[in-house]
């Protein structure tokens, strides 16, 4: 088991090469650049916005300018932002602990929801439970992230403030001027975190539920009951048990479409998260805060999907890791 | 002054009230129109980095206030009159509007979509940084927000030598940074210094070194640049840059500047000499300035001023209906369920904004717009009124000549040819020049289809509303248009750089002078914004005696006779000049959003007061 987390972890290595060499080339071959703006402003003239260019750095070769960067990323330098100037690693390091916060509640909320709703459906299938588990599910995956979060900041915050209730902040982490005591900071959280949850919530339900399904006509199932075992026991034990493993995998997987949902419910909560960083500065053409911010994330992409192997091999003791 | 003030408000109660009369009548129209109101496309878009401060292109102005080109001849290059009075009453730069101090203390949230990039007023580029730096900092000279002419600011008065090579400015005394350091003319003698040198990364280094000779401190209280030649925009254009403090940033080696800890804001190193002073900045997320007890036009009356990031559009209009933010612009989709909000008061004003169509002039691009005729025909054809009340809900001006509403050389009496919706001219201009309408309902002429691309930038939502209602109303005439939409950098790209286009349609802004010259002279095909390459030696000898001419009478005169040539030639069209909108809480006084100093013109910032 050691040795397989160790070889996984080198193989690490190439792969993050890889990444890092195709978002390179794409975030340098798209159209502008850092200065682009500059180009239309006519106080600005040619020769500011070539200098400006070039004190940047970005006159080099594009494969020069890879090395540098890589070399410097090995040595721990993330570099400085093109825009604002600030170390990278300071400008991720800000945001991280936020998007974590936000993901990591999606995900135990999505857990909280589909796990009971999508074994009920599969034990009571075809009840009306089950239909309207389906419907929700169905209607879950379809409904957009931005439309949701649109809407419950327009019922919660707007229109519950107008009907004199409690009304939830639309957006930020904490109320500002205050160091955002505890019960601000959960306020703060639930609408973003139960918009990104919404989604996985629904697809991970319609999931379980076949799981369950799949597995209550596995011949072990009837040779646990014909046992004599409780039924609780039987559908827990041996039934739960065996459905979850899968959806083990299947969050590994939903970690990087989780980091993608981030993008769109940051911007709509102005929650300031990797997401909205990765978007801004992709508009913004600030290369070194891309690339850090793609270093960063795929790191912990590949560490979920390892963490998810190695929980197989504990969960699943058929599973040996050479 | 008081004249212009009437003339402002009334303007804007007729727009208020015009606005939601025309609304009615814009589902009506867009029905007209075959436009069935996007929402779902205008929320989508919303989600979209969509950030107006990034893709308005400021044709002539730099980052700060508008520029004035190389002909501003309006100031008398003596000594000006516009210097304060000292008076015992408050003597406010909003003149009677202002309403006097109720309550002190409290605090004002201003919400922003996009976060700020720096705080060193020598390095800033986008006008979020700009709006911010302006608060807590002071320059020589700033433009007066109502009336666009050069007024006061930490010089009491200058003086600009007969052969406009002098410039000679008279500091206040009284005035200190937030540190408690005194502010002299060492001060203003390293800003410019700084901004001209080569490693620092002002976007102004060429254009200052290119004017500027000496810059020099005479005494404590006085400083004095000499100009290489004269240049008449140096007062409103280059003496408005804001000032650093040399005791800070004295000893940084130029190439530092950007990352050091003055420009990334922190508490007690960026200072500046403002009402407010830096306090803390949290990336994307808020800016928190704090009062300066000790502001050389007396202590602002609210405590603290924040900014904060909202980065979705429908969010932030959301967001000052609910209190949690008192200030912030807005797009036109969400001025009536804000207007409707009794603690809101929706302010409305002209902008030097305008949304323009290019045609490609040049023939190794394409050949189809060669003709004036054709040109005319296709905004002929354009039913601009329709356009403006379904995609802008009305906010916003026909334009009938290229010079932008609040300009003083606005002249719409003085143009001939209007373009008022008349597509039967459209087609007969069409047919006179030969492009006859083939089997497919789409003209043609010697073999060739009339058929082009326009392109504007992928996530505005009212340019991709624009050319989608344009290309129904050119097909009406036979004419084939496709729209293609970019992200903004490659849009730029494309725009400026390889010019590959057909057809492209953006936003602009204007300066405040109306000269011109960077979109309609030929010199400006290069390093300008004449991108389509248009060239006519009229228009580039009126612009050439514009530049001559101090009056400015006979300079409206000029821009008139130049506004006909280029309305008969039409290189580009002006569809529109869109208004500013500006939500402001109720409990929030003596703020006054204009389009000279961003949207809430910080200049009288100590003014500002918030009920209890």
């Amino acid at each position: 088991m050691g040795r397989f987390v160790l070889r996984r972890l080198i193989q690490m290595i190439p792969l993050l090469i890889g990444i890092t060499i195709i978002t390179f080339a794409l975030a340098n071959l798209v159209p502008g650049s850092p200065v682009s703006n500059l180009e239309l402003d006519p106080g600005a003239r040619p020769e500011d916005v070539a200098r400006i260019r070039a004190n940047l750095g970005l006159d080099e070769p594009l494969h020069v300018r890879y090395f540098v960067w890589a070399s410097n990323l090995v040595q721990g330098d993330f570099g400085l932002s093109l825009r604002t100037h600030r170390p990278v690693l300071t400008i991720i390091l800000e945001r991280l602990p936020n998007t974590l916060l936000l993901t990591g509640t999606a995900l135990v909320l999505a857990l909280v929801f589909s796990i009971p709703v999508g074994v009920y459906a599969a034990l009571k299938r075809n009840s009306i439970f089950d239909q309207f588990a389906t419907m929700g599910a169905v209607a879950g995956v379809a409904v957009p992230n931005f439309w949701l979060g649109l809407m419950m900041i327009l019922v919660f915050s707007v229109m519950f403030r107008e009907w004199g209730l409690p009304a939830l902040p639309s957006g930020g982490t904490h109320a500002i001027g205050t160091g955002g005591d505890l019960l601000d900071r959960v306020k703060h959280l639930i609408m973003p975190a139960f918009v990104l949850a919404f989604s996985a919530t629904a697809a991970w339900t319609r999931y379980i539920r076949s799981q369950m399904i799949e597995v209550l006509r596995q011949d072990y199932m009837r040779s646990a009951q014909a046992k004599g075992l409780k039924d609780h026991i039987v559908t827990f034990r041996h039934g739960l048990r065996n459905a979850l493993l899968p959806l083990v995998t299947l969050m590994a997987l939903e970690v990087p479409t989780l980091f993608g949902g981030a993008v769109i419910v940051e911007t709509i909560f102005s929650w300031p998260g990797i997401g909205r960083l990765i978007i801004t500065a992709a508009s913004q053409r600030d290369y070194t805060v891309i690339m850090g911010t793609v270093v960063i994330v795929s790191v912990l992409v590949i560490l979920a999907n390892l963490l998810a192997d190695v929980m197989y091999a504990v969960l699943d003791p058929r599973i040996r890791y050479e | 002054m008081s004249e212009n003030l009437s003339r402002f408000s009334r303007k804007i109660e007729d727009e208020v009230l015009g606005a939601t009369m025309t609304r009615r009548s814009v589902i009506r129209k867009g029905a007209v129109l075959g436009l069935s109101m996007p929402v779902a496309a205008s929320i989508l878009a919303a989600c979209e980095d969509d950030d107006p401060d990034d893709d308005v292109v400021d044709v002539d102005d730099d980052d700060d206030e508008p520029a004035v080109e190389p002909d501003d001849d309006d100031e008398e290059p003596v000594d000006d009159d516009d210097e304060p009075v000292a008076e015992e009453d408050v003597d406010s730069i909003f003149g009677d509007d202002y309403e006097p101090v109720g309550n002190v203390g409290g605090q004002i949230v201003y919400g922003s979509f996009s976060d700020a990039a720096t705080m060193n007023p020598v390095l800033s580029q986008d006008t979020t940084s700009s709006g911010i730096i302006n608060m807590f900092s002071r320059a020589l000279v700033i433009n007066h927000p109502l009336t666009t002419e050069p007024h006061p600011q930490l010089a009491e008065s200058w003086d600009i030598s007969d052969d406009g090579i002098e410039y000679t400015f008279n500091l206040r005394e009284d005035v200190t940074w937030h540190d408690g350091e005194q502010l002299t003319a060492q001060d203003v003698v390293f800003t410019y210094e700084t901004h001209m040198h080569e490693d620092t990364g002002s976007p102004r280094t060429a254009e200052l070194t290119d004017r500027i000779d000496t810059v020099e401190a005479v005494d404590d209280y006085t400083v004095q640049f000499t100009l290489n030649f004269p240049a008449s925009p140096f007062l409103q254009v280059n003496c408005i840059y804001r000032l650093i403090p040399e005791h800070i940033l004295g000893d940084v080696e130029p190439a530092d500047i950007a990352a050091h800890d003055y420009s990334i804001g922190t508490e007690g190193v960026t200072i500046g000499c403002g009402p407010f002073q830096f306090q803390e900045w949290v990336s994307d997320d808020h800016i928190t300035l704090v009062k300066y007890p000790d502001y050389y036009e007396g202590e602002p009356n609210i405590d603290q001023w924040i900014m904060r990031v909202v980065p979705d559009q429908t969010v932030l209009a959301q967001q000052l209906g609910t209190g949690e933010l008192d200030v912030g612009s807005i797009q036109e989709s969400d001025f009536e369920s804000l207007d409707a909000q009794e603690h809101v008061n929706v302010h409305m004003y002209d902008t030097f904004n305008f949304t323009f169509y290019a045609y490609q002039l040049d023939e190794e691009r394409t050949t189809l717009f060669q003709e004036p005729e054709v040109r005319q025909a296709l905004l002929y054809a354009l039913d601009r009124e329709a356009l403006i009340s379904a995609i802008r809900f009305g906010i916003g001006e026909v334009a009938t000549g290229t010079m932008p509403v609040p300009s003083w050389a606005y002249n719409p009496e003085g143009i001939e040819r209007h373009y008022d919706y008349d597509p039967d001219q459209a087609r007969e201009l069409l047919d006179s020049v030969g492009w006859v309408e083939g089997d497919d309902g789409i003209r043609e002429r010697d073999g060739e289809r009339f058929s082009f691309e326009i392109y504007t930038n992928a996530g505005n939502e009212i340019r991709e509303q624009y050319v989608a209602v344009m290309q129904e109303q050119w097909r009406e005439i036979g004419v084939e248009c496709t729209p293609q939409t970019e992200e903004w950098s490659a849009f730029l790209d494309r725009i400026t750089g390889t010019r590959d286009f057909e057809m492209f349609l953006v936003g602009f802004s204007w300066g405040v002078d109306p000269h011109q010259e960077t979109m309609w002279h030929t010199d400006a095909q290069e390093g300008g914004f004449n991108m389509n390459r248009y060239s006519n030696p009229d228009v580039d000898d009126l612009l050439g005696q514009a530049l001559a001419t101090t009056d400015r009478d006979e300079r409206t005169e000029i821009y008139t006779e130049m506004q006909n040539i280029i309305l008969e030639d039409v290189p580009s069209a002006i569809l529109d000049f869109p208004q500013g909108i500006v939500g402001v809480n109720t409990r929030v006084h003596n703020l006054f959003p204009t389009d000279v100093d961003y949207d809430t013109n910080s200049s009288n910032a100590h003014e500002w007061w918030v009920d209890e």
